[in-house]
């Protein structure tokens, strides 16, 4: 009974920071590319008062479809579904299928259903948005599946406990930490990877139609899916080599560790984005091609066993 | 025994066409076919309670074990969808008249597959497989319009060489290797099998895999089908994609696994080809703006998916120990996705037919903004969409997984290789259907503002086959049983340990709960739907920069720009396929040179004499006398006069002429 305290007391945890996180993280990537601009920068709860100016707002309907008003709430549970799949400390809130496979896919969901909602729309403006953002998808999943592949065969299984027990050092799996961390920052839509919904310009992708509280409602999915991304990368980077698990203290060093990291990684990306400027479609796709015959390689080392 | 009622239905259905009336014959046939499928589920649910049967079904020796109940149940099951959706849907094609012809050939077109899956002897199996060529032939060929023709002969021209030769080869070979033509039962070439040598059981595999590559539309004879699927009536088309081309894959698991004994370099050929015919059918299907031609490329690339699980446990389950485990899965999963695609695909074939009823066009660029006016249809749609694309909790997601799962499992380089290019795929899945969707029912246009939602009873049958997209994919578990029994009989025994129970099913350590899936997303949505409910304030027209020239239904992005980009990237490839496409295009070419070569002595062209017969146009479009006519012809001519001299003649005459034969008689007497 004792333990079922301790997993809960996890699992609480773990959904504290999946809900509360994922804005400040926004408000730490402001911050700092604010500070490489030599400006002040927001304060760190700025996309809250955002969300919150979102949310208190009435959206302007451009459809009746009834996709259209669902997409941003089923977008935003599939994200927190992706993000409890995830390990906080030793605990997976809810077990549904600890498996790499699932986890793309519920992550995919969120992407599926943005653009969904951008072609609900009769506007030529979020149907390129959303032709976009599919096209990113279609480059970036294979080299995403080829990595998966060489976890799966280095540890033997796709269960993600057991890839985080059973990872081996070997250089084919220092190369896909490399390509995975590169893979991820693209799924997330990071500059100068941001080419579906084109924040600067002035009319944007998939999201262009949608204002108040369903657009914040969205933001608030897109916060969290970045975010699960990113704690899966930091999850599978440093749980291998921390040994098993056995009590709670350590499970608690491990999820602050994990946290702190996460926090750690903000400031990268951050420094990333503000110097880097867009992409095209077609560069994305070509240096995704590029990465993912690099992969195929990877995996054939993986494969001798190097 | 069931099946002789599934026939009689058949035989009825078919027979009862010959109405006059065409609606009245359309409806009622299709009515028939739509019993005669729930006989063919009863059928299955027998075979599934009470163990297989065996017997003869008006002379024709049918053994239903395990595997043929599964593909009798996707013979079943879109049979079902298909002929509820006929009996409003067939009202569009009216003004072509022969309603007969379709009700001999559709009613035939099922019973034959029913048969294929079912018979347990090859001479039958060969009459079947014939027949089902030739009906589905008559079929594709029956709307008659001039760009479907070179279709419709394409595909009988590859089956004829493809198919029919081949399997005419394996009868011979069948009836040496048993010693009698009288004893081709599967059970008595399975035994001759096992002690012939190497280079007979060669050419076996090779005959038999020739024929079931071809009519499944695997790369490399993969030409015919986006050209014939959607030539075509929607209905028929949904059973050609949905059942025929698994028939191949029955084939495939009776003749080259279970009957003539396992080999892994089969079971190689067999996930390359998957692998293979998976990219190149669905990057094919990426570019194609034409609904029907769409679904039909994906046809092939979802067959690519279904070998691959096949070819996976080909290789595998021979290795022992845990790859077997493994092997059996890919095998279980391959199986498995043949159903869920009979499933999806057939509900795909008859919503681009409900489209195509609603509004006549299948042109993706055209269409647009149906989903307000078909919401049913739309939904029905959508749920199928996502299923093909492998999105949970769908049932394509169920098979797909447990295919990726194998192939990351299988410790081959090639095999895992070609888990991941399965996983892109299902990416590109996802494009092209994003595309199919929303080219057709999202937004908003004018142009299609008086649409109409179809009948009801089509409602019902794409209905049928939508809803349980969504069933199987939440409680998969239902299958596992039926499914794993197939597996077994095949594999003496050795089934998957797919482990799991109602809500969850998985492999090993790797586990998933569709069910509780659904209840936390569906949670989640709904207490942050509840807890923000959305608010609107004014309602707007999508903002077009101001712009007053802008026609509305033009303010969209068309179907053929959506991956514009991406396809520019990934040319080469495209290039590359061409060639190797325009080779097959090349063969069937030349057949059709040799054929009328052939022609050429058989026949003559008679409004413009001292010509011979070059191209098919000149078969179709000139006056032909035909050898058969020419030997006959002047007997006919005779009959001919004597038809119009006879009723003229008077006594007087006649009189003149018995004298003569009078005349000719005696004299012919006294000369002897």
């Amino acid at each position: 009974m004792e333990f079922d305290v301790v997993k809960l007391g996890f699992s609480l945890a773990g959904i504290i920071i999946l809900l509360f996180l994922p804005p400040y993280l926004d408000g730490i990537a402001r911050r700092v590319k604010a500070r490489l601009q030599y400006r002040r920068g927001p304060p760190l709860s700025q996309t809250w008062y955002d969300l919150q100016k979102l949310f208190s707002l009435p959206s302007v309907r451009s459809t009746r479809s009834a996709l259209f008003t669902w997409a941003p709430y089923l977008a935003l549970a599939s994200s927190i579904t992706a993000a409890l799949l995830l390990p906080y400390g030793n605990i997976v809130p809810i077990n549904i299928g600890f498996n790499l496979i699932v986890f793309f896919y519920v992550i995919l969901m969120v992407s599926v259903l943005l653009m969904l909602a951008g072609l609900t729309v009769q506007s030529a403006f979020s149907h390129l948005g959303s032709a976009r953002e599919m096209q990113i998808i279609l480059t970036v999943e294979p080299l995403i599946a080829i990595l998966y592949g060489v976890m799966a065969y280095n540890a033997g299984s796709l269960n993600i406990a057991r890839i985080i027990a059973h990872l081996h050092l070997t250089p084919s799996l220092v190369l896909t930490y490399g390509v995975l961390a590169y893979a991820l920052y693209v799924e997330s839509g990071f500059v100068p990877f941001d080419i579906a919904e084109a924040e600067q310009e002035v009319i944007g992708g998939p999201l262009s139609e949608y204002s108040g509280r369903l657009l914040g409602v969205f933001y608030y999915a897109i916060h969290i899916k970045r975010f699960a991304l990113l704690w899966f990368f930091i999850s599978v980077l440093v749980l291998p080599w921390l040994g098993t698990i056995a009590t709670s203290i350590k499970a608690v060093e491990v999820l602050a560790l994990q946290f702190l990291l996460t926090l750690a990684a903000y400031p990268i990306i951050a420094a990333l984005e503000a110097t880097n400027a867009r992409l095209r479609v077609d560069q994305v796709v070509k240096m995704n091609t590029r990465m993912f015959f690099a992969g195929v390689i990877i995996l054939a080392m993986a494969f001798m066993g190097w | 025994m069931i099946l002789e009622y599934v026939l009689g239905a058949f035989i009825i259905g078919g027979l009862i066409g010959f109405v006059k009336d065409y609606r009245a014959s359309v409806k009622a046939s299709s009515f028939i076919a739509f019993l005669g499928s729930l006989a063919i589920l009863w059928q299955v649910y027998k075979v599934y309670t009470s163990g297989p049967v065996q017997g003869t079904v008006f002379g024709i020796p049918v053994h239903v074990d395990s595997l043929s109940a599964v593909f009798l149940f996707i013979v079943g099951i879109v049979s079902l969808g298909s002929a509820l959706f006929s009996i409003a849907y067939m009202d569009y094609h009216e003004q072509r008249g022969k309603g007969w012809v379709y009700a001999i050939a559709y009613n035939t077109f099922i019973a034959s597959m029913a048969l294929v899956v079912t018979v347990d002897n090859l001479e039958y199996f060969v009459i079947s497989w014939e027949l089902m060529t030739l009906s589905s032939f008559i079929l594709i060929f029956w709307k008659e319009e001039k760009r479907d023709l070179d279709a419709s002969l394409k595909y009988y021209i590859t089956m004829h060489f493809a198919d029919t030769i081949p399997l005419f080869l394996l009868l011979g070979l069948a009836a040496v290797l048993t010693g009698s033509i009288h004893n081709l039962s599967y059970s008595a070439i399975q035994s001759a099998l096992l002690t012939a040598p190497p280079s007979t059981k060669a050419v076996f595999y090779t005959l038999s895999l020739l024929v079931f590559i071809a009519k499944a539309g695997v790369v490399p004879l993969h030409f015919w089908l986006p050209d014939a699927h959607p030539a075509a009536p929607s209905n028929v088309s949904a059973l050609l994609s949905g059942v025929m081309i698994k028939t191949a894959v029955y084939g495939l698991l009776r003749f080259d696994w279970q009957i003539s004994g396992q080999s892994i370099t089969v079971g190689y050929l067999v996930a390359s080809l998957g692998i293979v015919t998976l990219t190149v059918g669905t990057l094919y299907a990426l570019k194609e703006i034409n609904s029907k031609r769409l679904l039909a490329y994906h046809s092939i690339g979802q067959m690519g998916y279904i070998w691959l699980g096949i070819g996976i446990g080909m290789v595998l389950i021979p290795k022992g120990g845990m790859l077997t485990a493994v092997g059996a899965l890919g095998m279980f999963a391959g199986i498995f996705h043949a159903v869920n695609h009979a499933i999806f695909k057939g509900s795909l074939f008859l919503e681009a037919g409900a489209v195509e009823y609603a509004t006549g066009t299948i042109n993706l660029n055209e269409l647009g903004g149906l989903g307000s006016k078909m919401k049913a249809t739309a939904l029905a749609t959508l749920f199928s969409s996502l299923a093909i694309a492998g999105i949970p909790p769908f049932n394509g997601f169920i098979s797909k997984w447990l295919i990726y799962v194998s192939g990351y499992y299988s410790e081959s380089y090639i095999l895992a290789l070609g888990a991941v290019l399965a996983v892109f795929i299902s990416a590109a899945t996802l494009a092209s259907f994003m595309k199919f969707y929303s080219s057709q029912f999202g937004g908003e246009m004018k142009r299609y503002s008086e649409v109409r939602e179809i009948p009801a009873v089509m409602q019902l049958g794409e209905w049928i086959l939508a809803a349980l997209t969504l069933i199987i994919g939440l409680f998969p578990f239902l299958l596992v049983g039926f499914l794993n029994n197939a597996v077994s009989v095949i594999n003496n025994g050795v089934a998957t340990p797919v482990n799991g129970n109602i809500y969850k099913i998985g492999f090993s350590s790797v586990l998933f709960s569709p069910v509780l899936f659904i209840i936390v997303l569906g949670v989640i949505a709904f207490g942050f739907y509840l807890a923000f409910k959305p608010e609107f304030g004014k309602e707007a027209k999508p903002w077009d920069c101001g712009s007053t020239e802008l026609e509305w239904d033009e303010y969209r992005l068309e179907a053929e720009g959506y991956y514009l980009k991406y396809e520019e990237k990934i040319g080469a490839f495209y290039r590359l396929s061409d060639w190797f496409y325009g080779i097959g295009s090349l063969i069937i070419h030349y057949i059709t040179r040799a054929y009328l070569w052939m022609a050429s002595y058989f026949t003559k062209i008679i409004d413009t004499p001292y010509t011979k017969v070059e191209t098919l146009e000149d078969l179709r479009e000139r006056e032909i006398l035909y050898i058969d006519e020419e030997i006959f012809k002047p007997l006919l001519r005779f009959l001919n006069i004597a038809r119009d001299v006879l009723p003229g003649i008077r006594l007087g005459t006649f009189v003149v002429l018995a004298i003569i034969i009078v005349g000719a008689i005696v004299g012919l007497l006294v000369a002897l």
